[in-house]
């Protein structure tokens, strides 16, 4: 899970390095743009087959790989 | 005039909410005593009428120290607080002002946000007796992205600005709505809220929310009871993600009001799903012509390709070809703008080619590609290397030219990656440096708003295409 989210996100933006840094703040440090973001959560919605409700995220789920892994899991579970 | 209408209306000193913010409204009558004492503040302190650069972030303050400013003859310069300090540097050095209103550092001619709301709060205050604002004179400068690397100062007059509140008043043809505003205030797109929320005495109502903080930005949406919105499709797109983005959330919402990128059909189709009496108005102009120049109203049956419609009635638009020779309709070629929207120029002594004189009339040569048909202005893309990212408009020779200007690079060619419509979704730059990423944004961001940062990409050579240039479809194909 981790590792495709990972593949995503490195698809959409130019940090190439989340595999070995996974514990990057995504928001800190402006690797996810609100762009970005829009085409994160369509990736999300496809690829996971879920249907992601930003409202009911906290902002700081999109700081971490870790965060959206187990977010994305948790709306599978349901 | 417009600003005759305003005063008119502020005198009444109704207890009308004019502005909210956070949790915080301010009622017309207060909104007139900020005006006045800031009115009779600039009188007494600004001799020789120079601009009045506004600094800040959508604080009431700057919409009073607008209004204050024109109605004493003053022209005004926007500066929200994203843009970073090199940029404002030379923001300043051009405007050259006797009064930054707003915390901006270093400089001395500061009177700070806690000086302003002193002086703005004093309830003995004088009644606004005349206006100082002549149809000719620079009613506000708004900055925008320069291909040499420096921002150009866009004048825009009275003359234009009261043509375009006009158009927009015949637009929304109602009174005493709450209009909700995305933009900041240095970014044109807020001329319309700015102004329509005042002329039609209704409640402006600021959305300010942290980035992806959709708890905060969904709860103000649904407190504001918003009749109007004016935002980017971008900006609609974001809020689409959420499907609870409906008639529930804005029970009240009639109208959104679009401008500064391409609508596309999807976001159109997507937002008539999810309300069922809303209005939605495309609308299309460049900053060089006041905010916008044509509006189209998107019907329920929303085609595949949306047109920005025909101009307002003061404005001609034709579609030339390279020599400026008119093109029939349904030819493809670069959309000219004349009439009363036309700005006043650049600030100081911008070489420009856009601004020019077509068939005895003063014209806008857009660098946009169009077409017209049945009567409606279709907008394609920009001509040039200049490209329009979430609703603003940049040129990649300016990110370039600031890439360029950092020692440790040797070689950068910056490209915009677009989606299969033609809309940009990055901006991509490829240098040739031994510095590291990480290092290079931090030092562009001391240059350049967010927008404009680029994502990079370090490569040792620059394929070349037939022609001897870089190939640049080349570099997009590696990224």
């Amino acid at each position: 899970m981790e590792e495709k989210i990972i593949e995503i996100i490195e698809d959409l933006t130019d940090y190439k390095e989340l595999n070995n840094n996974k514990d990057i703040d995504l928001l800190e440090n402006e690797i996810l743009d609100s762009l970005a973001f829009i085409e994160l959560i369509e990736k999300l919605n496809n690829e996971f087959n879920i249907e992601v409700q930003p409202t009911q995220v906290t902002p700081n789920t999109w700081r971490s790989v870790k965060n959206i892994a187990e977010y994305v899991k948790r709306l599978q579970s349901l | 005039m417009f600003l005759d209408d305003v005063l008119e209306m502020l005198k009444k000193k109704s207890n009308q909410k004019a502005y909210t913010i956070g949790e915080k409204s301010y009622t017309y009558a207060e909104f007139y005593k900020y005006v006045a004492n800031i009115y009779e503040f600039l009188l007494r302190e600004n001799i020789g009428k120079k601009p009045v650069v506004i600094y800040g972030h959508k604080e009431v303050y700057m919409k009073a120290c607008m209004i204050a400013s024109s109605m004493a003859g003053m022209t005004y310069v926007p500066v929200d607080i994203s843009i970073p300090e090199e940029r404002i540097k030379s923001i300043i050095d051009q405007v050259k002002p006797k009064i930054i209103v707003g915390d901006l550092k270093n400089y001395n001619k500061n009177v700070s946000k806690n000086e302003i709301y002193d002086i703005m709060k004093n309830d003995n205050y004088n009644e606004i007796n005349q206006i100082f604002m002549k149809q000719d004179d620079i009613y506000y400068i708004v900055f925008t992205s320069g291909s040499t690397g420096i921002p150009k100062g866009v004048k825009i007059t009275y003359n234009n600005l009261d043509s375009c509140i006009k158009w927009l008043k015949e637009l929304v043809q109602t009174k005493k709505q709450v209009i909700l505003n995305q933009a900041n205030f240095s970014f044109d797109l807020s001329v319309a809220d700015l102004y329509l929320s005042l002329i039609t005495e209704s409640e402006h109502y600021i959305i300010d929310s942290e980035k992806l903080d959709y708890e905060t930005t969904f709860n103000s949406l649904n407190k504001s009871n918003a009749t109007i919105a004016v935002m980017t499709p971008s900006y609609a797109d974001l809020l689409l993600l959420d499907k609870t983005f409906n008639q529930n959330l804005m029970p009240k919402l009639e109208k959104i009001i679009f401008c500064g990128e391409k609508l596309n059909n999807i976001t159109a189709e997507k937002l008539y799903n999810r309300f069922d009496k809303l209005k939605i108005i495309n609308t299309y102009g460049p900053t060089e012509c006041t905010f916008a120049v044509t509006s189209y109203e998107v019907p329920r049956n929303v085609c595949n390709k949306i047109p920005v419609g025909t101009p307002k009635s003061d404005v001609e638009i034709y579609i030339v070809d390279d020599n400026l020779q008119k093109l029939s309709e349904e030819k493809i070629g670069e959309i000219l703008i004349t009439g009363k929207s036309v700005a006043d120029g650049y600030l100081g002594n911008v070489v420009n080619n856009s601004f020019i004189s077509y068939q005895g009339k003063n014209a806008y040569l857009t660098g946009d590609l169009g077409y017209i048909k049945n009567g409606l202005l279709y907008y394609i893309q920009r001509k040039d290397k200049q490209i329009k990212y979430k609703g603003y408009r940049i040129e990649l020779s300016d990110v370039e030219n600031n890439l360029i200007e950092l020692k440790y690079i040797e070689k950068a060619v910056v490209v915009a990656k677009k989606d299969e419509e033609g809309k940009v979704i990055s901006i991509l730059a490829f240098v040739k440096t031994n510095e590291e990423i990480e290092k290079i944004k931090q030092d562009l961001k001391k240059k350049l708003p967010d927008y404009m940062i680029p994502r990079i990409k370090i490569v040792d050579k620059f394929p070349l295409n037939n022609n001897g240039k870089c190939d640049e479809k080349k570099l997009l194909e590696e990224f």
